[in-house]
Parts: structure tokens; sequence; C-alpha cells
């Protein structure tokens, strides 16, 4: 896509449009650069896509429209060990979910769409807590952060502000210039049974910040608790790229969306610069020439773009210390009604063991959430599969009495990273535009099984405190590679001989290449979503480009 | 982004994908287990799946709610059933069911007691993962509790007030 005389449409070219793309995006066109958006799926339509409405709502998990012909594929993973044995998942109706004596990839869930991910995301809009982002200076693990906390703060309340985050007024950990502009969210019903369990406990549990609204804001209505942010919400109330970032960046005039557009390859040019990037739309192969390219396809995309360019990995970090999800659930059933298929996911949070040094004698910290809604027992299907056993008379019966009492508590932990994670090139498998596979090799260490064994024990503690019976389901990471919150595999630093970018995203080497995503975490925290992490850093990152670009430099 | 439930989305993708999936699963485009094998040389009934509704609504049978068969899970099942592995597994299921009536000394599984069709689903139940009775309780179970359960006519004795849109659940702060 180029002007007569040869010369670029656009400014600046940004591959993908999740968080981190569709801010960037918005964060470039507010600058006045022209940007070309470029998303490998198509777009969705809320109205239409999302179905909550019909009767067979649950029979359809989020409605993925663009089959996931990219992989990745999986190395094989470690034996599992009887040390860990009550690491297991296990249901009681069907005992283990994942038999045998390996870790076993289950998926890496994403969404190849307009707003990528967010589109199925729950929502949590999370800061990193502060002590989080030097980890290597107070710990020996992962990376610093190459700037501070109060760096990124500003750009925070932007994106909080963007896309009407929801949430408590106070936080003692994260800093804030001002209170977020939404009011928390009532916690459900089933949701104040698990802050009572914390409370015997000792422990908090506070309003979750949520990118759902808790009143009308920016012209979308607020959220009316129907507890399914995963299937696709199709009132626009949660926060998802579609529905801020990318209609902002597209309402000044300067973003133009393109759609079912896969690039193929980033070329390299002149004077260590990229001069244009391939790619596949609708069968079409085509070059778009850049000034500037955006990449932002996440942890495992991203480095694998890279690496199929044969760009920016002078350092040999590319693809290197890539950060999965370490992830605990466990459910009850609850003596009493609940109605907890009612409610916002994840409406409220502890954060007691969220800091770094937070769970005795591990680094790195977790937190724990009400799972119902996410573990996807909110209808009826789910309690006549996984929850109610045996069949005829008896099971329906069983249906009446239980149906709603269920209850569950989930947890996210730090990921960090280590030799055997990572991402490579499949060698043996290519997508249907002959572009390899991205490959995952993962590997927990006894750290992150120490880590994981606190979060099922506490986990467990908080449902039993709550007055929840004895676990019916039971699932995590340990035989089971399910990850969302992925990260690190174009590490961000001030060294080149040890990072893919620099402080601003950029290419250590490629002048005009950035990536703005959440590959360049150099640690993920204890259990925070990433999303407004991305979307923050993407702001700044956007910023950085604006500010080069009028000095000339790019 | 969502919590990361690996075993939410795997068993009732599709009902009719897992039907087939179980029946291709347990050898159903291939030559039978010994017990699938001598049902399905057998002389055929004249309709191949005879028996099916009272099994159906031996799984799901009427109470406070409608049965299965009230809500047309039979005739969901032989609709979804529209390949070979399909077919032939509920073929066979059939037969089985014919068999078991026999063993009994019934002339049909729908003339069975209650009690009687009950003793030969808990046995498919716990019979060996991929033996014929297990394959055909797993599938049609599963098969039928996903389509009678995302009907609305099963939801109201369970006091559930769905779908979740239009209307939300706004009350999600009170007690049910």
């Amino acid at each position: 896509m180029s002007s007569a005389a040869g010369e670029p449409d656009h400014d600046v070219v940004i591959i993908g449009s999740g968080a981190g793309g569709a801010a960037c995006a918005l964060g470039l066109a507010a600058h006045g650069l022209r940007v070309l958006l470029l998303e490998a799926g198509p777009a969705y339509d809320p109205f239409t896509d999302y179905r909550l409405d019909r009767p067979d709502w649950e029979l359809t998990e989020f409605p993925a429209k663009a089959a996931v012909l990219h992989g990745p594929s999986f190395a094989p993973m470690q034996p599992l060990d009887e040390r860990w044995r009550t690491l297991r998942s296990w249901r009681r109706n069907g005992g283990l979910m994942m038999p045998g004596d390996r870790r076993r990839p289950f998926a890496y869930h994403r969404v190849v769409g307009l707003g990528g991910s967010t589109l199925h995301f729950t929502g949590e809009a999370h800061r990193l807590h502060p002590a989080a982002m030097t980890m290597a200076s107070r710990f020996g693990a992962a990376a610093d952060w190459p700037f501070d906390y109060a760096a990124l703060e500003p750009y925070y309340d932007r994106a909080e502000r963007i896309i009407g985050v929801a949430g408590p007024p106070a936080d003692n950990h994260r800093p804030r210039r001002g209170p977020y502009p939404l009011p928390p969210h009532r916690l459900s019903y089933a949701s104040q049974k698990i802050a009572a369990g914390c409370a015997t406990l000792g422990l908090s549990f506070v309003p979750n910040a949520r990118a759902a609204l808790s009143r009308p804001y920016d012209g979308r209505p607020s959220c009316n608790y129907c507890g399914n942010c995963n299937r696709g919400c199709p009132r626009l109330d949660k926060g998802s790229a579609d529905v801020t970032f990318i209609p902002k960046a597209v309402a000044t005039g300067r973003c133009t969306v393109r759609t079912n557009a896969r690039v193929t390859r980033i070329e390299a040019g002149a004077d260590d610069r990229v001069r244009g990037i391939e790619t596949v739309t609708s069968g079409v192969r085509d070059f778009i020439a850049a000034r500037i390219v955006v990449l932002a396809g996440g942890a495992v995309e991203s480095p694998r773009l890279l690496l199929a360019s044969g760009l920016a990995n002078e350092s040999g970090a590319v693809g290197r210390n890539f950060m999965e999800t370490l992830f605990w659930t466990s459910s009850g059933l609850f003596p009493e009604p609940l109605g907890s298929y009612r409610g916002l996911p994840a409406d409220g949070i502890c954060w007691d063991h969220n800091a770094p040094d937070a769970i005795p004698g591990i680094i790195g910290g977790c937190r724990f959430t009400n799972g119902v809604c996410e573990a996807g027992l909110n209808g009826p299907i789910a309690y006549a599969q996984r929850v109610v056993p045996g069949f005829g008379r008896a099971h329906k019966a069983e249906m009446r009495r239980v149906f709603g009492r269920a209850l569950s508590v989930s947890a996210v932990g730090e990921s960090l990273p280590n030799a055997g994670t990572y991402i490579d090139l499949d060698p043996g498998q290519r997508d249907q535009d002959g572009v390899a596979l991205a490959r995952i090799h993962c590997q927990l260490e006894d750290g992150d099984l120490r880590r994981l064994a606190f979060m099922a024990q506490t986990a467990r503690a908080i449902l039993q405190a709550a007055g929840a019976d004895a676990a019916f389901e039971e699932y995590g990471a340990y035989d089971t590679f399910s990850a969302t919150h992925v990260s690190g595999t174009c590490r961000m630093g001030v060294d080149p001989q040890r990072s893919v970018v620099d402080p601003g995203g950029g290419s250590h080497r490629w002048r005009n290449l950035f990536v703005a995503d959440a590959s360049i975490f150099p640690s993920m925290g204890g259990g925070e979503a990433p999303a407004l992490t991305i979307a923050a850093l993407a702001l700044r990152i956007a910023d950085g480009i604006a500010d080069r670009a009028g000095r000339g430099e790019l | 982004m969502p919590f990361p439930a690996p075993f939410v989305r795997s068993r009732w993708r599709l009902a009719r994908r897992q039907l087939l999936q179980l029946a291709v699963a347990a050898g159903f485009l291939r030559p039978f287990d010994a017990v699938a094998a001598p049902i399905l040389e057998s002389k055929p009934e004249s309709d191949p799946l005879v028996g099916l509704g009272a099994w159906l609504d031996t799984l799901i049978p009427a109470d406070a709610a409608p049965s299965a068969t009230s809500l047309g899970i039979d005739a969901a099942i032989v609709s979804a059933a529209d390949d070979e592995a399909s077919k032939r597994l509920l073929t066979a299921g059939c037969r089985w069911l014919q068999q078991q009536a026999s063993a009994r000394g019934g002339a049909a599984f729908a003339e069975l007691t209650d009690a009687d069709r009950e003793a030969i689903a808990h046995a498919a139940s716990i019979a060996a993962p991929h033996s014929l009775p297990r394959v055909f309780f797993d599938a049609t179970w599963s098969f039928a509790t996903t389509r009678y359960y995302s009907q609305p006519a099963s939801w109201a004795s369970l006091g559930y007030a769905g779908p979740p849109q239009p209307a939300g659940f706004p009350d999600h702060d009170r007690p049910p």
C-alpha cells in the first residue's frame, strides 16, 4: 500500500490489533501520525456474534471465526513427579483430566480477530505491583524493567480512562494519581461467601479492578452481570480493544484498519532499517512499504515473526524468557443456594500474596479470585456433566438440589523465565502461508511447583473457610499447559546483548522496528492480568515513537 | 485474558461432533471389539434403533421436568448421527439393549421395568472404558444432557432464569 510515487501512505504499520497494537494505534494517531493497523483475523459484531441470548448459549465458547491455522506446536513436556501428585487435575465425574505421566499441552488461548484476545478476556484491569518490576536486582530472577512504576503510572491512568475501568477507592500497593474512572462493582452473592472465608483466614478480599462498566460510560451501557465475559460481551460494556482503543483511533481520521491480513515477513532494508512487510490478505500476497513498523502479535506470534524474518535477534534472546500462565482452580459445592452463575467473573480478589516476597520461602507472588464463571460452572450443562454424578431420576433430583451452588477459588501466580522455556520455529510444521509454526517449550521448575502448591493449598483453604463441601473438581498448570497470560519472548532492556528491544520498545539494531506487546515484559508480576499493562506500555511506546519521528530520527 | 480453564470447552464443543468423536475413538469405523462384533453381525431388527427412546428416557426420565424424548432428544440424536461411525454406534448400542432385555426375560428394552432399565444403564456406565456399552453410554449421555439442558423447558425446575442475556443477572449480589 503506497502512493503513486512509491512512498508509503502511512507513517506506521502496526501488526496485530490486541491490547498492544490497538493502544499503540490510538497513541500514534492522536499524535498526528498516519497508522495502518493490520489484523490477521476478521472483525466481530458483538450484537450478532455473541449469542448469549440463545437457549443453547452454553454450547458455544467464544465464537472463533478464523481457524487458528498458525499453531503453535508444542515440544514434549516434562515428566510428572510423584512428589506433586496433589497438583494433578481431576474431577469427581471422571477421574484424572490429563491421564498419563507427562505434562501435556491443552491450548494457548487467544483470539484471532480485531481486538485480539481482549475479545475473550475476562477484563481484569491490573497494574503491576511495583516490586515485581525489579525481580533481578531484588531476587536474582527474571529481569528488571528498564524503568520504574512511576514512569508507567501516567499511562496506566490514561488507559484506564480510555477503557472505563471500575475499581476500588484505595490500593495500598500501587500508587495512583487519582481514583478509578468508575466505582467498583458490587461483589456477587457467591463472592461475598469467598470474602467471608478469606476474612476467617485473616485474608483480604476486595473488589477487583475490572474493564467492565459499573456505570454507563463513553456511550456504552453498564454491565448487567451475566457472567460470560469470556464468551464475548454483546452489550459493549466490557472494555475490549474493539470498543475502546480501535474506534477512538479510527475516529481521529488517521487510522486505517485492515482485517484478514496475515503478515508473513518483515523485510530488512538498508541502513539498519526495515523497509516493509509481506502480507497475505484474502489469499493475495502483497508488500506494504513502511516507514515505521510496530509488531504487536503477542508473546508467541511476535517472536515467531521476528525469527521467521531473521530480524532483531542479535542478542539471541528472541523467543527466550517465555513466561506462561501458572494457574489453579478448586471447586466445591456450597451447602445453600448461591445462584453463583450470576455476577461479574473475578469480581473480587485477594492480593495478599501478590508481592514477589509475599509467599513464605518462595520467590514470586500470586492472587486469588472467585473463579466460578471463568471455570465455566455457570450453566446447566456444566452441572449435568461436571458436577452431578450418575444418571436418571437421582441425577435430576441432584441437579435441582445443587444448581447454582458451585463455588470456585482460582489462583494465578508468577511465572519466572528459565532456560527450558522458550519459543522457537517448528522445523516440521508450517502454516497455510508457508511460515514455520511457533513451537512452545515449557519447563516448570521447582520454584514454580512450590508456588503452585501454595496456590492450591490456599485456594482449598479459602474454599473450605467459605463453607464449601469437599472439592468436586480441581485443575492447574502442573499437568496441563493452558496459557492465556504469556510474555517475555522479546525482552525489553538497556543491554543489547541481553535484550531484544530498548526501553522505548525499539529494536536495538533496527531503528524503525518496534515491539509493543507482552513479549517485551522483563517480568510479569504475581498473577496480575497483563492487558492493562500491555496497553499502558503501548501508549508509552507510541509517545516515544512520536517524539523520535518529530525529531526526524525515524 | 480469560482464566485458562482447560477443561471447560472440550466436552460439549458441539454435540454432534462429540458423538462422532466418541464413536471413532471407540473404533466404530474399524473392526469392532469382542462385544460389538457379534452384535453387529446379528440379524437386525426391523427398526435398528428400537429402544433408543426408552434408553434416553432412562438416562433423563420425566419428573418435575420433561423427559429426554419429550424435548426431542431422540430425534436430535438420530439427526446428528449422520456419519457412518455414529450410525453404527447407535445401531450397535440399541442391539445391545435388546440383548440385555432378552437376558432379563423381556421382549424389548422399552418394556422392562424402570428398575431393570436403570440396572442396565448402570452396568453400561461402569463397563470397561472402550467397550460397546460404555462408549454407547458415554456418547448418548453426553449428547442427551447437552441437548436437554440447552432447552429452557429443562431450566424451570432448576430455578435457572437464563439465558444470560439480554436481562443479565442484576440481582447478582443478593441471595437467589
